[in-house]
């Protein structure tokens, strides 16, 4: 188990002590229906982000703007001014049938934390509800999705460093950032609603790092989150990071189609999770991906550089029984295939080997499975 | 995380049908699984229609402008929203992956047969092998990859030593055979000029021939006898795409001419100086020239095929 740090820790017992408001019920009943009935945190979170009467307008979906305005005796273009709000805040996305509530919590979670323009409105005790939240109630809950025990596959999966395995044969363009950036129409960076969450996590890594293609861009785009940028940039950006403390992970498939998170342990919903829970070795939810770290103990001069880098733990330092130098080796039970000590060592002694068949990533995904 | 996701895209692009599985109005963990097992049903009977018509040929006499009607067919079927796998398995000229406007050339899949030749099958080739080749398993470096289009070469033998090119056609057409294409993929295959492919059965794999036809006696006599050749293995399904067409009347006698010869005619591409122009320069195919109109109407009666 691997804790994130005093201050979240003790999260819960401060907002706690800091006293619960009394609640309008409308927000027990939307928390109801997003499958939070009995969460401390929901119809809180929920008050912050919809003033009772738009939390009404909300209750009603999915119905047109006009039904709503009928049945709740409200100016139509309210209704739909309202609506436009929760989409922009999250709460709300607008499909093609129409405006519905978003399905759950982790849907929620991914959009209600980073749109700068409610920012300052929703404060710091926001995030912080979403912290408490996430670390004693969802978490736990949420690792029979990433598991996927009756899927039989995990929910996510590493994509290594691009420059890690750029000479090895074989590589799918699944597996290549260059060719998933180049297979896209539509590339938004989103600031990461994970990263937002934890405020005051200790991983230092920007929040801007969410890599959104195809729709999942499109909708944050037009609700006015993240910014478009071409597939180069998208490149650009992922080298420019390189020496930055995270890890590229996508749905568990062959299409990437929705996004590339960047991601810290430290706060990651697919990652953290997995950590702080004994049942399941991390791989069972966040699979490896097709490669593995080497190490050619003839050029390690056992700098170190790779035990700091590896968020996983699988760097060991040992003593070289012929030379008496310190050299580094891999734990390949730990090692997930990131890539992030090849893209860093110093000498070039660390280099990605592909060890797994093409199989090990699924056709089609946990989202239809 | 999945928030927003539809499988079939319905949700952001109109051109994509939604089938009312519910997965986007799902409330419960029990409505989820019923609306995933609708998309799992839809999906995989998608998978299994037998009538689909999904890998195309464009072949026909050489210079007939096989490669420039790839490429404006393969635009076209992209902007219906569907993938596209382009192969280029005409060696004569490499001008196709200019005309859909990518730049860098990827390897071509003869560099496999040179491994296979050495004994030399693990562990990078091993994707070959495999019974059903999805559009995702295949590796990158024989891929260029770009929004819903995928392509590769199947290369030509350089070295006269290299070995028979009989060789080359079983690898290509085991691979054309193997290939398997999901909801609204289509593969299309620029052949090399003349019969001699199918002589070599690389049409075995083919759900769809698409001969090109000029105004000239000899175009017209390979489109017949390309029919022919298809119908011989088993492929029903052959329409021809009158091309270079100077005028309306020889667009008519064209058409009376191939209706005599039993031939379906999917559609007709006029003479275009913008066209020329790319072809001569090199370059991507311009957007909104009368043949991409003409070729948006072709695409939409090979589609209409597929039903």
């Amino acid at each position: 188990m691997r804790e994130v740090g005093p201050y979240y820790e003790t999260l819960a017992a401060k907002l706690v002590k800091s006293g619960v408001p009394i609640l309008d019920p409308i927000y027990l009943e939307l928390a109801e229906v997003m499958g939070s009935k009995e969460s401390k945190y929901i119809p809180r979170i929920l008050a912050k982000l919809a003033t009772p009467e738009q939390a009404r307008v909300i209750r009603e979906l999915p119905a047109a703007p006009e039904e709503i305005s009928a049945k709740l005796r409200m100016d139509k273009a309210l209704v739909e001014k309202h609506l436009k709000e929760m989409m922009e805040k999250g709460l709300v996305v607008i499909t093609k049938r129409g405006a519905r509530m978003v399905r759950n919590t982790l849907q929620l979670h991914d959009s209600a934390t980073n749109n700068p323009k409610y920012e300052k409105l929703l404060g710091e005790e926001y995030l912080d509800l979403w912290a408490a939240y996430q670390l004693e109630e969802h978490f736990p809950a949420l690792i029979d999705t990433l598991v996927g025990v009756d899927r039989g596959f995990a929910y996510s999966r590493i994509v290594p460093r691009w420059k890690s395995i750029q000479n090895v044969p074989g590589v799918l363009p699944c597996e290549d950032m260059r060719d998933i950036m180049k297979s896209q129409e539509v590339i938004a960076l989103v600031p990461c609603p994970c990263k937002k969450g934890f405020q005051k996590r200790q991983c230092g890594v920007r929040d801007e790092t969410c890599i959104n293609v195809g729709r999942t861009a499109m909708y944050n785009l037009n609700r006015g989150v993240g910014r478009k940028v071409t597939p180069a940039e998208a490149i650009a950006f992922c080298d420019r990071t390189d020496e930055e403390p995270f890890v590229h992970i996508a749905i568990n498939q062959k299409t990437v189609n929705m996004l590339v998170c960047n991601c810290h342990w430290c706060c990651c919903e697919l990652i953290l999770p997995l950590l702080r829970q004994n049942k399941y070795p991390l791989w069972k939810g966040l699979a490896k991906s097709r490669f593995e770290a080497t190490v050619d103990s003839g050029k390690c001069k056992g700098c170190g550089k790779c035990l700091e880098r590896c968020q996983f733990g699988a760097v060991q330092m040992k003593e070289d029984s012929v030379s008496g130098l310190k050299k580094a080796i891999v734990d390949t039970e730990k090692c997930m295939g990131c890539g992030c000590c090849a893209v860093t060592c110093p000498t070039g002694a660390r280099q990605m080997k592909l060890v797994r068949q093409p199989d090990h990533i699924p056709d089609v995904g946990p989202v239809v499975y | 995380m999945p928030a927003f996701h539809c499988p079939l895209g319905a949700v952001y692009y109109e051109d994509e049908p939604c089938i009312d599985c519910g997965l986007c109005q799902a409330r419960t963990a029990g409505e989820m699984v019923e609306a995933s097992k609708r998309m799992r049903e839809y999906i995989r009977a998608q998978g299994e229609r037998k009538n689909r018509r999904q890998k195309m040929a464009v072949c026909g006499k050489g210079g007939t402008g096989k490669s420039t009607l790839t490429a404006l067919l393969a635009d076209a079927l992209r902007r219906e929203g569907y993938t596209l796998l382009v192969m280029d398995s005409d060696e004569s000229n490499p001008g196709l992956p200019r005309l859909l406007g990518l730049d860098t050339p990827s390897t071509p899949l003869i560099s496999l047969l040179e491994r296979f030749s050495m004994g030399d099958r693990k562990p990078d080739a091993s994707w070959l092998e495999a019974a059903r080749i999805s559009l995702e398993s295949i590796p990158r470096e024989f891929i260029v990859s770009a929004p819903r289009m995928k392509f590769l070469t199947v290369g030509k033998i350089i070295d006269p030593f290299q070995g028979c090119a009989c060789q080359m056609a079983d690898l290509a057409r085991d691979f054309v055979q193997k290939i398997y294409l999901g909801i609204k993929e289509i593969m299309l295959i620029d052949m090399e000029a003349g019969v001699e492919s199918f002589g070599r059965g690389m049409e075995r794999g083919v759900d769809m021939v698409l001969p090109i036809v000029e105004p000239s006696f000899d175009s017209l006599a390979l489109a017949e006898k390309i029919r022919y050749m298809a119908e011989g293995i088993g492929i029903p399904a052959v329409q021809a795409i009158l091309n270079k067409i100077p005028s309306p009347e020889i667009e008519q006698e064209l058409r009376e001419e191939l209706e005599n010869k039993q031939m379906k005619v999917a559609g007709g591409v006029y003479l275009d100086p913008q066209i020329s122009q790319a072809g001569f320069s090199g370059k991507k195919l311009p957007d909104n020239t009368d043949a991409a109109a003409q070729v948006k109407k072709i695409a939409a009666a090979i589609l209409s095929e597929q039903e």
